[in-house]
């Protein structure tokens, strides 16, 4: 679970890498790890921007985010711990 | 020899002033003796600056400098996330430059000047400009007889007010206006920074002659700028997605950096404040080590204990609200009172960034309130406790205990009054003429390019 999600977290940002060198926008990397929805909106942004390096990113990101679904796994996936250090404080 | 021949003289003109009858009996003595003593006065130069006075009083200002413009600016930079790193260089780059002007045009006439009838709390317009102001011009210090240049004591205490006011600028960080921080800092520092300094620093003033001590800057400084910065925090509101989404600090490596620079700066600031090479900031140089080594275990420890790990963050904000204590004590109290001081401070301010903060709701993005005012009110009563001789403390005149911390609530209390209605009228005040926020749009792009057009990091 650990490694899968250092594997998550640098897809994300070589997605976050690619879209503010090439298209000017900026993710949240932590964020799309921990957060379904803002997963999805990311993930269909890089598909649209037309690059076949996003695109890769994309397919490869959804395959293993676990909070997203794949119809390939018979296990429901395991929701990922939401991260609390700095939501309500910084130290 | 000349010295000691004045004051000779001076003790029996003393004496013959206090003994009429004495003096009566004794006339054409007397008067031959205050003739003597009138010539040598007249005879007497007035004292001169020291060398080696005046060069620990560059260096301490410039000292402080190195607080401000990179040690602050990197520890706050450090703590906000990249979008807005340039942001907070601007704006403590901008406070510092702004200060530094308004500091000579009337900041320091007003601050420490003779204000007649308001003497009690503010100065007069006397030295606007530095009118009269020239590189003989002496300031006294807490010496009988001994002075350093005026221009120094300007330079020093200058720094002082700048830095009061850019520590503000943590409570609201990541979604003010640049322009508005700028007239905000100017307004504050006019009718809160200078009132507050006169009434603790200046000769005549009400906390000053309420026996208030405040060695560095505790109230002057510390409390001023913390409860500034909660009034900011809680006036302009919440940044868009507190408390639903991380705001991890962007560069911790920096915070460290901008902590360690705050630490050497400090010397400059608390043991500088003695005004003098002697004894005193020996003691104030001293303390500032150890307060602070004790204040960063206490932070880690507290931390440990309660969270399972000693952060980096956390040793760095101990160090900082460590600094923060023992500023008002730093050459009133002795290295083991200091000691006491650091272990106290970390967990009230460990339980003001975090429990206090939650449960109060609201979002002082750095912490300025829970380190600088909590830590700044420890320093301020702790003073009046450790100042005791019995506790290693040096002491003063006709010292009471529980008289002496009375009068050091006092000034903690007149303090978050005066700092909190100043800062609220004129955050008001900015808000309905050129508003405090930037738009959503500009906040949830960053500062940097919304508002200074570049980024930190080309990468």
């Amino acid at each position: 679970m650990a490694g899968e999600m250092e594997k998550l977290f640098a897809l994300a940002g070589r997605i976050h890498v690619l879209l503010r060198r090439e298209h000017n926008r900026i993710i949240d990397v932590e964020w799309m790890c921990a957060d379904e929805s803002y997963a999805r909106e990311v993930i269909k942004l890089a598909r649209a921007a037309g690059s076949i390096e996003l695109l890769a990113l994309a397919e490869r990101t959804e395959a293993i985010h676990p909070l997203l679904p794949r119809p390939q796994n018979i296990e429901a996936p395991i929701p990922a711990k939401k991260e609390e250090k700095y939501v309500n404080s910084l130290r | 020899m000349k010295k000691l021949l004045a004051s000779f003289m001076l003790l029996a003109v003393l004496f013959g002033a206090v003994s009429p009858s004495f003096a009566e009996e004794a006339a054409p003595a007397a008067e031959a003796v205050t003739a003597t003593a009138e010539a040598a006065a007249a005879a007497a130069p007035a004292p001169v600056p020291n060398k080696g006075d005046t060069t620990w009083m560059m260096l301490s200002t410039l000292l402080v400098i190195l607080m401000i413009v990179p040690g602050l600016s990197l520890f706050y930079g450090g703590l906000v996330r990249a979008k807005n790193m340039l942001s907070i260089l601007s704006q403590v780059f901008g406070i510092f430059s702004l200060i530094s002007v308004l500091w000579v045009i009337y900041g320091y006439s007003l601050a420490f000047g003779d204000g007649g009838s308001m003497n009690w709390l503010i100065g007069d317009t006397a030295k606007f400009f530095l009118a009269g102001m020239t590189g003989d011009s002496t300031a006294a210090t807490f010496s009988d007889g001994v002075v350093i240049p005026e221009f120094t004591f300007v330079a020093f205490q200058l720094t002082f007010a700048a830095i009061t006011t850019a520590l503000i600028i943590g409570g609201f960080a990541e979604r003010i206006k640049f322009g508005s921080l700028m007239v905000f800092s100017a307004l504050w520092f006019t009718f809160s920074y200078l009132p507050i300094a006169h009434m603790v620093w200046a000769a005549g003033g009400y906390l000053f002659e309420k026996g208030a001590l405040d060695f560095a800057g505790g109230t002057v400084v510390h409390i001023n700028a913390g409860v500034a910065a909660l009034v900011g925090a809680i006036v302009i509101g919440k940044r868009i997605g507190y408390g639903k989404e991380p705001m991890a600090p962007h560069n911790l490596p920096m915070t460290m950096i901008g902590a360690s620079l705050l630490w050497v700066g400090w010397f400059g600031f608390n043991a500088g404040s003695n005004l003098e090479a002697t004894g005193g900031a020996a003691l104030a140089f001293l303390n500032t080590i150890v307060a602070t080594a004790a204040a960063a275990l206490s932070w880690m420890a507290a931390e440990k204990l309660l969270r399972g790990k000693a952060s980096m963050l956390g040793i760095a904000s101990g160090a900082v609200a460590g600094l923060v204590a023992i500023t008002p004590a730093a050459g009133l109290v002795g290295p083991m009172g200091a000691i006491v001081l650091g272990l106290i401070v970390s967990p009230v301010c460990l339980w003001g960034v975090s429990g206090l903060k939650k449960s109060l709701g609201y979002d002082d993005s750095l912490d300025v309130f829970g380190i600088h005012a909590l830590g700044g009110i420890v320093g301020a009563i702790g003073t009046g406790i450790f100042v005791s001789p019995a506790l290693g403390g040096v002491g003063v005149n006709g010292y009471e205990m529980g008289a002496q911390v009375i009068t050091q609530a006092t000034g903690v209390a007149i303090t978050i009054v005066w700092s909190g209605v100043v800062a609220f009228v004129c955050f008001k005040i900015v808000d309905m003429v050129m508003g405090l926020r930037v738009s959503e749009e500009a906040e949830r792009e960053g500062l940097d390019t919304a508002t200074h057009g570049e980024r930190a990091y080309n990468m």
